[in-house]
């Protein structure tokens, strides 16, 4: 007894000591972080326009860290340290030094996450819309407001002005503190229906122009034995275990007018959380009778995309919703293997017939910032500048830039720039122009040297001589998914979440437990553990456990802008 | 052991043999597969149609991991942290384990020091402390970093300490009879009759170091010095399809390519699946000693 | 007096402080950051400029409506991997150490030990195959005795034990290593004198084999009792689905998805020490009793 008393004594000092020991470093590491304070005046150094791509000179260096992708190639003899564009700084005198570099966004984030925590920042960085968050309202941001004015291209600009919202998602008390890094989403995300031609022929089924056909399509897909095996094991529809969060659910709430998890403005102007809006519970119904009807795969729940992936490579599914790159991946997989297969994607339908409001997410996720107090704030925007310069441009070099051949492979160089600013509708841009090409006979319109590129490989995969071009030309080709949703966009029929922000303070703390109980709502609906009643239980339990807070919120950040 | 098994003996080992047979391919089917699917084509992986038996053979994802540097490179680098890590850890678990296995009148302050090791595996600062501290020492972006921060494993030295305990003292007072101190004892009677259980401490420090993923991905800065485990685990984590742009899409379908990753977990995990049947010889060593000892 | 035990000692003491120095560095000294469970941490602010918000961060956790639910699973789960993973790797030590077959025992002893080596993302698709309810190989088999399909992973019902019982066949070769090393330092004379007395071999295993792996079957059973609140992390998040939630959703993965929602410090830290709190009063008393009941000190 004494001695364990002694023991806990003991341990107590140890305790102590460690944490004075601490303390000191803490403190000390708390005062180096600050030292460089010449910051107080932001902007100051650049009061009128510069030159867009102006060089430095004497040359600047800049800490900046970085993620490389998985699926990042580089031809013999360069590497992320060394490559065309580390060359194209220089040339400008600008010195990149890679604190650290790591493999794939998810690491980044984490990563990123741990060195804000330890207060270790480079001079400039990728973040996504959390960590922008958290770092303007600790202050540590250079206000990048009139280095944009005065450095951004028009091009540049340009870019920033066909997504309305991306300027002031990055926007915090009227100073701007990132330059947002838009991307074609729309072509990443928004959903279409992907419909094995080959079964809808066999079974003579039409097409699917409203939601009651496609739930048609699903029920011969399923009950009439398309791949002609004599055994009932086929489904009709795919769906992943992530309900209105996964293409193939969230198109299907779309068909019903329904947005899982964005948030929409209601007829008073109001947002308004898509999840646990009456559309919702109609779609829910839906997939409740069908998931009885065994049009789904009994299975679904505990299958995620790449699961679901082989359920469709072998002739189980022949319709998954999904976004318009399918073709490359799985589509093109089983077309390659057996030359009967043939996928074809149509619009969502809506309930009412005609097609249907698909949803994508916001075109910005992240961010570029630079810390305070770094002495050339404007040299991220110049980055920004060059990228679509030499990318796009009418002074491209996109053979030097974009993309080049070794070999028999072709390297996506563009991967290399540090700063990524695409056009949010170069994706609709391309099959536009594409479809013009091939209807013309030539590329002399085509505007981009990446879309040049492609045209070239779609006149060789309509000679026959590229079958692998099959992929590129189902999404990017005359009726390929990218000229549907192209004709979506331009209809007003493509929404994207309303609210751009950083999660809320109620978001924050509450959207864990409230997603979860969506999740889990939502899948025992369609598996009929719960009644469809319970979507309205659902609904008040959301509302209750934050929701209308987190509501309050959003409402009041749409206000102030 | 001289006289005749019985029926019912004969009906026992029978099953015995049938059980752990059986347990044993339980055991072994996951591998297979994965060595399958490895050798099968993209399609065949794909599908999810590779069982335990390869679909349209090919040797193509060798072939990729063999040509691929990071891969070797990785591989060097934890053959360098296996074998110094696993010096220097257990260096210091013998150091360790032999004075707390003594008992408190011989040792006085034994029970504190191990309540003092122990607390460590319950109680950490988390992730963040314990970065800056491994920054703050100077160790970051090195070997040491995944060498010296866990050089200490508890349950190590209270799994030899247990087995220390068990050797007869008789011996070591005998030592101490003919001059030797605490170090010669440790090193010419403690070690060498603990062989076993030094065999399975020294497996487990192999297998700790040789897996350990996560310090790699966090103390390294660039990808070319990571550990082999850590790169693996860049390869198998699975791309997050929900925020991608049509045109990584197309990328990410060629390395999506689940042969190739087969490939690269098969090779990697050679080298550790090798060690056991390997070190079981020295289980057996440790019957023949244990026999003398007493 | 106590100068003269010093003078003895000091070359004991000598040799632990290495390993004595490293801890403190290394665990004691990152310790400090416990003190984010009692904080509103912000980054930038540091350990000593955040805002100081006492038991705020547990209450925020065990006011959320699901936290009891999930303080359940974790415990349930985790006992139940305790207990299988202390009986499994007993019993087939024994069985083995009853073959005679070098080959074959070496063979086996091998194989059970691979699992080990797979990450359960890679484990996770396979599972979801072996145990479908349509397709998969066990069904197939349970099938053949007139069983109906069980779905394993989409049933709330099945999928703790499943977890319970995959993280045993994952495991079990490997603690079965520790066990194969304590028999070994039996010594044989025992058996030999057994087998003159005419005792078979069930009596020489129940009186001999048992008593002589004791402490280390109660060594493994204290040192486990820590982990009565870590259900596995990585297996659980392979394998659950919203459908699973009820039973299979944990701790570990319900802070993860908060975490998602942004960096949560203080939240994550406070149920870190929680977690640790609970571990080492388990240890603790389970210690006291093992002194006290088997009179045998554990470390």
């Amino acid at each position: 007894m004494k001695q364990r008393k002694s023991m806990s004594k003991w341990l107590l000092s140890v305790m102590m000591l460690a944490l004075v020991l601490s303390a000191c470093s803490t403190g000390n590491n708390g005062s180096g972080g600050d030292s460089p304070s010449n910051a107080d005046n932001p902007g100051a150094a650049v009061s009128e326009p510069g030159d867009p791509f102006g060089t430095y000179d004497p040359p600047i260096t800049i800490d900046a860290v970085r993620y490389v992708g998985e699926e990042v190639k580089f031809p013999a003899g360069q590497d992320i340290k060394d490559n065309v564009w580390t060359e194209l700084y220089k040339e400008m005198g600008i010195n990149l030094n890679y604190k650290w570099i790591v493999t794939g966004s998810e690491q980044y984030e984490s990563k990123l996450n741990i060195a804000i925590a330890s207060n270790d920042l480079p001079d400039i960085m990728q973040v996504n819309a959390t960590q922008l968050r958290q770092l303007a309202d600790a202050g540590q941001l250079e206000d990048l407001t009139a280095a944009f004015d005065n450095y951004a291209s028009e091009d540049l600009k340009m870019v920033m002005d066909i997504e309305k919202n991306a300027l002031p998602s990055a926007t915090f008390d009227g100073k701007l503190l990132a330059i947002p890094s838009t991307q074609p989403v729309i072509g990443g995300s928004a959903p279409l229906v992907w419909v094995r031609e080959d079964w809808m022929e066999k079974l003579n089924l039409p097409e699917p122009s409203s939601m009651d056909d496609l739930i048609a399509i699903a029920e011969a897909f399923a009950k009439q034995d398309p791949d002609g095996n004599g055994k009932a094991d086929t489904y009709g529809l795919a769906l992943t275990k992530d309900i209105g969060l996964n293409a193939s659910s969230v198109g299907f709430f779309n068909g019903f007018g329904g947005f899982p998890q964005i948030w929409v403005e209601d007829a008073a102007g109001n947002l308004q959380f898509g999840s646990i809006q009456p559309e919702m519970k109609e779609a829910l119904g839906k997939l409740q009778e069908m998931f009885q009807n065994k049009l789904i795969d009994p299975e679904f729940g505990v299958k995620d995309t790449v699961k679901v992936f082989e359920s469709v490579t072998t002739n189980k599914i022949g319709m998954i919703i999904g976004p318009s790159w399918y073709p490359a991946w799985p589509l093109w997989d089983m077309v390659k293997e057996d030359e009967n297969v043939k996928w074809k994607s149509y619009p969502v339908p809506s309930v009412d017939g005609g097609a249907a409001t698909v949803q994508m997410p916001f075109a910005v996720s992240q961010y570029y910032v630079v810390k305070k107090g770094y002495s050339n704030p404007e040299v991220i925007v110049k980055l920004a500048n060059l990228y679509y310069e030499k990318l796009y441009s009418e002074n491209a070099e996109f053979d030097k830039y974009g993309q080049v051949v070794e070999g028999d492979t072709s390297i996506g160089v563009n991967k290399y720039s540090l700063v990524e600013v695409v056009n949010p509708n170069k994706d609709l841009i391309r099959q536009e122009e594409l479809e013009k090409a091939l209807e013309s006979g030539s590329d002399a319109e085509i505007s981009s040297a990446e879309t040049v590129i492609m045209y070239k490989e779609f006149q060789e995969y309509l000679a026959g001589n590229n079958p692998l071009g099959w992929s590129g030309y189902a999404a990017n080709g005359p009726d390929g998914s990218m000229k549907q949703l192209r004709l979506l966009n331009d209809e007003g029929k493509v929404t994207t979440n309303a609210y751009v922000g950083a999660p809320t303070e109620t978001m924050a703390d509450r959207k864990a437990t409230l997603d979860r109980l969506e999740q889990e709502t939502f899948i025992k609906i369609i598996l009929g553990e719960a009644s469809l009643d319970s979507f309205d239980e659902f609904v008040a339990n959301w509302k209750k456990l934050g929701g209308d807070q987190i509501t309050e919120e959003v409402n009041a950040w749409k206000a102030a802008r | 052991m001289l006289h005749k098994p019985s029926l019912s003996r004969k009906i026992f080992l029978g099953f015995n043999y049938v059980i752990l047979i059986g347990l044993g391919l339980l055991c072994f089917l996951p591998i297979v597969h994965i060595l399958a699917v490895s050798l099968s084509s993209k399609w065949a992986a794909t599908a999810g149609v590779v069982k335990l038996w390869p679909v349209d053979f090919t040797l193509a994802s060798y072939q990729y991991v063999l040509n691929k540097p990071q891969f070797m490179v990785a591989m060097w680098i934890t053959v360098q942290r296996v074998v110094l890590g696993t010096a220097i850890s257990m260096l210091l678990t013998l150091l360790i384990a032999y004075p707390l296995s003594k008992e408190p009148k011989d040792f006085k302050f034994r029970t504190q020091y191990a309540w003092f090791f122990v607390f460590t595996t319950l109680f950490s600062g988390g992730l963040i402390p314990r970065y800056m501290t491994i920054r703050d020492t100077g160790l970051i972006d090195t070997l040491w970093a995944l060498i010296i921060p866990g050089a200490v494993a508890v349950f190590n030295v209270i799994l030899l300490l247990n087995f220390f305990r068990g050797l007869p003292k008789e011996l070591e007072e005998s030592c101490f009879i003919d001059g030797g101190g605490y170090i010669t004892s440790l090193w010419n009677i403690y070690a060498p009759l603990s062989l076993p259980a030094m065999a399975t401490v020294t497996l487990f420090t192999i297998v700790g170091q040789w897996n350990e993923w996560f310090d790699g991905l966090l103390l390294m800065n660039s990808p070319e010095k990571y550990p082999l485990s850590s790169y693996l685990q860049t390869i198998i984590v699975q791309t997050n399809l929900t925020n991608i742009t049509a045109d990584d899409a197309a990328a990410l379908a060629d390395v999506s390519n689940r042969t190739f990753k087969a490939a690269q977990i098969f090779i990697g995990s050679l080298p550790i699946l090798l060690l056991y049947p390997f070190l079981q010889r020295f289980f057996v060593k440790g019957i023949v000693l244990g026999s003398v000892k007493e | 007096m106590l100068d003269k035990k010093f003078r003895r000692q000091w070359p004991l003491h000598l040799m632990i402080l290495p390993g004595v120095i490293i801890v403190l560095i290394y665990s004691y000294w990152p310790m400090v950051g416990i003190a984010m469970a009692f904080q509103k941490f912000v980054p930038f602010k540091g350990l000593f400029g955040s805002e100081w918000i006492g038991l705020d961060n547990f209450r925020y956790v065990f006011d959320l409506p699901e936290t009891g639910q999930i303080i359940w699973n974790t415990v349930f789960i985790a006992f139940m991997k305790i207990i299988g993973g202390l009986i499994v790797p007993i019993v087939v030590s024994l069985l083995l150490n009853e073959l005679r077959n070098e080959l074959i025992k070496r063979g086996v002893q091998t194989l059970v030990y691979l699992p080990h080596f797979l990450s359960w993302v890679i484990l996770g698709g396979i599972f979801i195959d072996i145990l479908s309810p349509t397709s998969g190989i066990v069904n197939q088999v349970l099938g053949l005795f007139g069983i109906e399909p069980i779905f394993f992973l989409g049933s709330n019902k099945w999928f703790p034990y499943t977890l319970v019982i995959t993280d045993i066949w994952k495991e079990f070769g490997f603690s079965t290593i520790v066990y194969l090393a304590a028999l070994t330092s039996i010594n044989p004379a025992l058996y030999e004198a057994a087998t003159v007395d005419g005792a078979n071999r069930w009596k020489q295993t129940w009186h001999i084999t048992l008593p002589g792996m004791l402490p280390i079957i109660i060594l493994l059973a204290t040192l486990s009792l820590g982990n009565v609140l870590n259900a596995g992390f990585d297996q659980v998040f392979n394998l659950y689905s919203p459908q699973v939630y009820e039973s299979g959703d944990i701790l570990d993965t319900f802070i993860y998805r908060i975490g998602m929602q942004g960096a949560q410090y203080g939240v994550a830290t406070a149920i870190g020490l929680f977690k640790s709190i609970i571990s080492f009063v388990f240890i603790v008393v389970s210690y006291s009793l093992a002194s006290k009941f088997a009179n045998y000190r554990i470390f």
